[in-house]
């Protein structure tokens, strides 16, 4: 912004300067004397009417859960909302606890109810290959009944086919099986057995089969015995023995092919059994199902697998080998066995109830690569990691799917590989759920591969401006996924109309957080602070987090003072407890500034020597600071030694801010002569870093000052940046540093001479603290809004700055004059020396 | 001794679980491991190495046949001496896990005998309160086999447990227990049997059904009264006692074979217990296919 008030513009494009205008009221007059209009007292603090809010009591108010003022916002979320492409999702950006999230929440839930409730959606075991379970859609509400028709069916199961197979009619059929088959075999080895007795041979069993063996009495002889017989007998029986065994053998292999069929027999026999349970089982999921292809089709499949492994469902060992110590019956609990496991129906997360209409809004707020995109959980038994449909766990773009998902940004981000995880899905439109690169990296096996199922969701990504550049500068994806901006701002221009929205917000904090009503005067002062943390006075902050820590605040405080509601006392009280708490360093720098410590001048005049403020940020809590600012000049090669810079405490904003003085310096009091100055510039008694340019007009004035021999007001802080031209120009946090030089001055007993010099453009800032304007009110502190260098210097000087003649000179009398001469008296003298003596040793690195 | 044992209401007894080379049922391990739990008795397990095998493997012509006949070997005794040491380790490991899981004590031994001489010194050893358990399932077509001759022949054991080949192993641990009874002498020792076995039942089902029959001695329409007068006393007594209801007994008149078969169908029993001696299992006659018909063990009280 350009001040043209004192300035003229030559057709060369260079200024020249002019006095008619300057406000410096009076020359030969002390420093410090008010020669400038100090600021009347309304314009120091905005106050607000609590008879113009038109209520006595939040309670009379609706609560508002809605934006104030954000129309560029809204449009934008209407607009991705409203665009069903996939890749248009927006980035909401904006200030935190600007209730952005709250804002979109509310949109989102309003627009989702005119959407198509979406489908459920259920993994089931894969019959043909279990690694790769199949993703089944239900429609709407389904999905429940669907899991639980199963659980019922594995139930009922369970009880009839022990049933079953222990009925008399399943054991007659069986051993009418066995017999038919068994009575061929047996039937011939009756015969054999027969035939064998009658010559004393016995078939005996042995552990390994059959022996045919010589008998007496029906006891097989005893070697010895058989030894004693005479060698014919002994061949004679044994002739009859190999005949036998032969016999035996020409029956017993005949044995394998009888078997075959009898198992063959009996697998029909079991299958019918088997079917007919089954069939009834599945019944009624079967009839419910009739409208889902997809679902009968899966039906098909688990009746059959049922069918073939019928053991499954009977209790106990009955499938369990002859080893196993299971005599007692156990409820078995069907998701531990694997063999009932593989028919249950996994319903993920989704929209499962059968009352909800509309799409689905979900606010994931711990956005986990695996709570995104969902994660397999195989489960421990005995030992053995078991993997199957069932540990499938869906996350929150299933839950989302078919609607819409909203994610805090930073926290999505600090998550390992969730951002990637959002970007496929979102890319692919597909949710594929696998094992994160992490656990593929520390060699955990892939168990499953889910079928992939279809994705259609709007996501809305939550973070501030410094995200949202930094991803769309570094990720190239970014851009092409979320399409749509939505930005919000921290406050909106202030009128009586935002001051009624402001206050249904307060009511709907008094509701959401159970507080006391907030009667007007409290509203109002609500309204008071939300302007100072806007900044400025037309303006008024809607960052809901804060107001509602406020409120709370307040809230606590009108309990302690058994306040009903919440006044303009309580809010007072509350901010200032809060300051208290948060200003132990504001209080160590008092303290310093007390006892001598830190030196600082509140009386008298200096030269070469100024009160510069600056800003001190601890977290959310700003104090401000004075510091002494000293300049000192001297013969030299045209150089400002910025001595912060020097030691690395100087941000490159100071830097700059000190370039552009000296800028200034040499383009007003040097166009026919070199600059043959050495200046060094301090902020004394500054052992942190310093950054910014709010200082660079303080630090003219003492490098003004040094040059012209003027003492400076040490009554009086200066805020405020300079450009080439002298302008002075707007700064941040002029409240916090204004209320720091009145703290010191305060605490050394203020005499009426005590000020502070801010830019003109700063005035519409001001939203000082209510001491401060009780003080200034009482004619105890001043507030002087400056617009050039050539006001405040003649304000701390006490004479007049001096315009340029139309020769460009300035009178010898003004601070110019003096300035110029200076600067013609260092030229001079290097001219003198015929060398510049100083080229080596005039500063060091210097900013120039 | 069991029942007898119940009948003195003490607490002791020993089953000797008879095994041997060949199929060893479960439901008659369970079986004999529920009876052990009733009675708190411990369990030894007889593997009886039959002493002809040993004979038979001593000859030095005797071939083995596999059961499918392909396989033919000589059969030689260090051959056969490991195959039952291995099948008497197998069986007996079984029976030991079973039992731990179940918290009944059992031991193990092997006896080199016929088995009807193993299992009478096996009963000699330890006085008269015993209990033999076969593990092979009891075949329809058994004529005077292992059963009748250790219900005929084998002395100082009370009562034989057996199982047919169909018994479900989840049998053994379901159904309600049933007692043939057919005289008043014999109701005190079965019904106090049949209510030890019900308690084990894991509250699956522990009811008691009685299927009176009567004798030639007691015919049914004398005997029925007197058994529900002394139920109904008992029922008394016990209630005054423990205050605790005893379980529920289902008395069923039975004036044949046929109607006995009738109710044993009906109630599909999950431990029948009976005499030895009564109609249905007559003295001198092999109760194996009987037995063998039926789906569930049953403790023959000698």
């Amino acid at each position: 912004m350009f001040f043209r008030r004192n300035q003229k513009q030559t057709d060369d494009g260079n200024r020249t300067e002019t006095g008619a205008t300057s406000p410096v009221a009076a020359l030969g007059r002390e420093p410090g004397d008010a020669i400038v209009a100090a600021l009347p007292v309304d314009a120091l603090r905005r106050t607000v009417d609590a008879d113009e809010l038109g209520f006595t009591s939040t309670a009379m108010l609706t609560p508002l859960t809605g934006l104030i003022g954000q129309d560029r916002a809204l449009k934008a979320l209407e607009f991705g909302v409203g665009m069903t492409a996939h890749d248009f999702n927006v980035f909401v950006l904006g200030p935190p606890a600007s209730g952005k999230r709250t804002a979109v929440k509310a949109l989102l839930t309003e627009k989702s109810q005119s959407r198509a409730t979406p489908p459920d959606w259920v993994y089931v075991t894969n019959f043909e290959d279990p690694m790769r379970p199949d993703a089944l859609q239900l429609p709407h509400g389904r999905a429940r009944a669907f899991a639980r028709g199963m659980i019922a069916a594995i139930d009922e199961l369970r009880a009839v086919v022990p049933e079953v197979f222990s009925s008399e009619d399943y054991h007659g059929r069986r051993r009418a099986i066995d017999e038919r088959f068994e009575a061929v075999q047996s039937s011939a080895l009756a015969a054999l057995d027969q035939k064998a007795q009658a010559r004393n041979i016995a078939i005996v069993r042995t552990p390994q089969g059959f022996a045919v063996a010589p008998v007496h009495d029906d006891k097989v002889v005893k070697p010895e015995t058989f030894a004693a017989l005479p060698e014919p007998m002994r061949a004679e029986k044994q002739a009859q023995i190999v005949a036998i065994e032969a016999e035996l053998q020409a029956i017993l292999l005949q044995a394998p092919a009888a078997e075959r069929k009898r198992r063959e027999a009996l697998v029909t026999l079991h299958n019918d059994l088997a079917k007919r349970a089954v069939v009834a089982a599945l019944d009624d999921l079967v009839a419910g199902a009739a409208d889902i292809p997809a679902a009968m089709t899966y039906l098909e499949a688990a009746g059959q697998d049922m069918i073939r492994n019928i053991a499954a469902f009977m209790p106990g060992d009955n499938t369990a080998t002859d080893a196993e110590p299971v005599p007692v019956r156990q409820p078995a609990d069907r998701t531990r066995d694997p063999r009932l496991r593989r028919y249950m129906v996994n319903v993920l997360d989704a929209k499962t109830d059968v009352a909800a209409t509309g799409a689905p809004v979900i606010d994931e707020l711990n956005p986990s690569a695996g709570n995104l995109v969902g994660r397999i959980e195989p489960v421990q038994q005995m030992g053995n990691l078991l993997a199957d449909a069932l540990v499938i766990k869906g996350g929150a773009l299933h839950r989302a799917n078919g609607g819409y998902l909203i994610l805090d940004a930073r926290w999505l981000l600090d998550q390992p590989f969730a951002w990637e995880a959002l970007k496929r899905a979102l890319k692919t439109r597909e949710l594929k759920i696998e094992l994160p690169p992490a656990a593929i990296n520390a060699g955990v096996p892939n168990l499953l591969e889910p079928q992939p199922i279809p994705l259609d969701v709007k996501v809305f990504l939550i973070g501030d401006r410094e995200i949202y550049y930094k991803l769309a500068a570094v990720d190239p994806d970014f851009d092409g996924l979320f399409k749509v901006q939505a930005e919000f701002d921290d406050s909106v221009i202030r009128s009586a109309e935002t001051d009624q929205l402001f206050c249904g917000i307060l009511a709907s904090l008094v509701a959401k957080h159970t507080l006391k009503p907030v009667d007007a005067s409290g509203a109002a002062r609500m309204i008071e602070e939300a302007i100072r943390l806007a900044g400025d006075r037309d303006k008024i902050s809607i960052e809901v987090g804060r107001m509602s820590d406020m409120l709370r605040e307040a809230d606590y405080w009108a309990g302690v003072s058994k306040h009903t509601t919440i006044g303009r006392a309580d809010v007072a009280r509350a901010v200032q407890e809060r300051t208290e708490r948060a200003d132990r360093m504001r209080d160590v720098t008092q303290e310093q500034f007390s006892r001598g410590m830190i030196l600082l001048d509140t009386a008298g005049s200096k030269v070469g020597q100024i009160n510069g403020l600056s800003v001190m940020q601890l977290g959310d809590f700003a104090f401000g600071r004075p510091n002494r600012i000293t300049a000192r000049v001297r013969l030299g090669s045209g150089r400002v030694t910025d001595i912060e810079r020097e030691v690395k405490l100087g941000g490159p904003l100071h830097s700059k801010g000190m370039l552009i003085l000296w800028g200034f310096l040499a383009g007003r009091y040097a166009q026919d002569i070199p600059l043959a100055l050495a200046a060094s510039i301090v902020f004394e008694q500054s052992y942190g870093g310093v950054d910014g340019d709010s200082a660079s007009s303080a630090e003219l004035y003492a490098l003004l000052s040094a040059l012209a021999d003027a003492p400076l007001a040490q009554s009086l802080a200066v805020t405020g940046s300079v450009n080439q031209w002298g302008e002075v120009q707007a700064i941040g946090g002029v409240n916090e540093k204004i209320e720091g030089f009145f703290d010191v001055c305060k605490a050394r007993g203020l005499t009426g001479r005590e000020g502070v010099m801010i830019p003109q453009s700063n005035v519409g800032n001001l939203m000082l603290r209510e001491d401060v304007v009780a003080e200034v009110a009482a004619g105890n502190f001043r507030i002087y809004p400056i617009a050039t260098i050539d006001d405040g210097i003649a304000l701390l000087t006490g004479s007049e700055a001096g315009d340029a003649s139309t020769d460009g000179h300035f009178a010898p009398d003004t601070i110019n004059g003096r300035v110029e001469a200076r600067l013609r008296m260092f030229a001079e003298r290097a001219r003198t020396f015929g060398r510049n003596p100083y080229d080596a040793s005039d500063g060091g690195a210097a900013v120039s | 001794m069991i029942a007898h044992v119940a009948a003195a209401g003490e607490n002791r007894g020993r089953i000797i679980l008879h095994m041997s080379h060949g199929r060893l049922s479960t439901p008659a391990v369970d079986a004999a491991l529920r009876v052990a739990r009733a009675f708190q008795a411990s369990v030894e397990c007889l593997f009886v190495e039959d002493q002809q095998l040993h004979d038979l493997a001593g000859l030095p012509f005797t071939r083995e046949i596999s059961h499918d006949g392909r396989v033919v070997r000589q059969a030689e005794p260090a051959a056969l001496a490991l195959d039952l040491r291995c099948d008497a380790i197998a069986a007996q490991r079984l029976v030991m896990l079973r039992a731990a899981a179940v918290g009944v004590p059992q031991s193990g031994r092997v006896m080199r005998d016929t088995p009807v001489d193993a299992l009478a010194r096996a009963c000699a050893e330890h006085g008269p309160w015993n209990v033999i358990a076969l593990t092979a399932p009891v075949r329809a077509d058994e004529r005077n086999g292992l059963l009748l001759c250790v219900l005929t022949s084998v002395p100082g054991h009370t009562a034989v447990i057996a199982v047919g080949p169909d018994v479900p192993r989840q049998r053994a641990q379901s159904g309600p227990v049933v007692a043939i009874v057919e005289s008043l002498d014999a109701l005190h020792g079965l019904l106090r049997t049949a209510e030890r076995l019900a308690a084990t039942g894991d509250g699956l089902d522990n009811r008691i059904v009685l299927i009176l029959t009567g004798s030639p001695d007691e015919p049914l329409a004398e005997f029925e009264p007197h058994v529900r007068l002394a139920l109904a006393a008992r029922d008394h007594a016990a209630l005054r006692r423990s205050k605790e209801p005893v379980a529920s007994v289902t008395l069923v008149p039975a004036e044949s074979i046929a109607e006995v078969h009738a109710a044993l169908a009906q109630y599909a029993p999950g431990f029948l217990v009976a005499h030895y001696g009564c109609t249905f299992f007559p003295n001198g006659r092999d109760p194996a296919q009987k037995i063998a018909a039926l789906t569930c063990p049953v403790f023959i009280v000698r």
